[in-house]
């Protein structure tokens, strides 16, 4: 049993309540899609969770929908209309992403796993094993790339594009710091998914855990009301 | 009422200190892309 995808997932569905909690509150639907991009997240950290205990097929092919193809695009896609305020290009994407999504499922649910599933060791990370089990046809891997870049870009770039305009005009601090923590959180299992894409170093769990803890800071230090202090009042005043 | 600033001034370590963490993390974003193509062009290992 691997500990670190359990501390991920209970961390990944307290991230996911407190920001659906935020969406029921004051609305957003950069918010309801963060939401769901921590859904996707917290279920790719949960099969691996399983996948520490026993091997499941169905599991498998949920770890990698989940965890390698939707959640950064699906944050990203948060990112993207949080940013983009012509409301006709964020909805186009947003049901470009959504068929995407389906065709992606469709495309994993029928994919055939190899008689290498049949060797799995639960004491090893999927990580290290996936390849062998899952045959990924070309249009699995054609889709894993273009979410993964699309998504990255998006809630990576995007954080950093923010945290850069509330430094420029020097307000709120509090989500230039937020911003940067997200950017920080979120590069964590980008990087550690592309270096195992790439056969190098797999360090995905624990970039999984520290990535979503950071990520947590950042939303809360980017929605905690900013105190204002009284001399920052007077000289607003004067202003 | 008069409407509550967030402006702020930046410390002397802040100020040195944030763009260079942008830019950092705008390179290692950057870098996580070209990861990405050299995986996908089969340079990589995997």
């Amino acid at each position: 049993m691997h500990v670190i995808p359990i501390l991920s997932t209970v961390v990944t569905f307290g991230f996911t309540v407190a920001v659906l909690n935020r969406y029921f509150r004051k609305g957003g639907i950069h918010l309801l899609l963060w939401g769901v991009g921590l859904i996707l997240y917290g279920l790719g950290t949960l099969t691996e969770v399983i996948l520490g205990l026993a091997f499941n097929s169905l599991a498998i092919k949920l770890w990698y929908l989940c965890g390698a193809m939707l959640t950064a695009a699906w944050l990203g896609q948060g990112t993207f209309n949080l940013l983009v305020r012509r409301r006709g290009v964020a909805m186009t994407m947003n049901i470009l992403l959504g068929v995407v999504s389906l065709a992606a499922i469709t495309l994993l649910l029928f994919a055939p796993l190899t008689s290498a599933a049949a060797s799995f060791d639960i004491a090893k990370p999927v990580s290290t094993q996936y390849k062998d089990i899952l045959t990924r046809n070309g249009g699995v891997i054609f889709l894993t790339i273009i979410l993964n870049i699309y998504g990255t870009i998006c809630l990576v770039g995007g954080a950093l594009y923010s945290a850069y305009l509330f430094w420029r005009k020097r307000v709120l601090l509090n989500r230039v710091i937020g911003n940067i923590l997200i950017a920080a959180g979120a590069l964590m299992p980008a990087m550690a998914g592309s270096l195992v894409k790439a056969g190098l170093v797999d360090a995905l769990y624990l970039s999984e855990l520290l990535g979503v803890i950071i990520m947590f800071l950042g939303f809360w230090q980017a929605t905690t009301p900013q105190t204002v202090s009284r001399t920052e009042t007077a000289t607003a005043s004067v202003r | 009422m008069r409407p509550v600033s967030h402006r702020f001034t930046p410390s002397t370590w802040s100020h040195y200190l944030v763009p260079i963490l942008i830019g950092v993390l705008t390179l290692v974003l950057l870098a996580t892309l070209v990861i990405i193509f050299l995986a996908v062009a089969g340079i990589t290992p995997g």
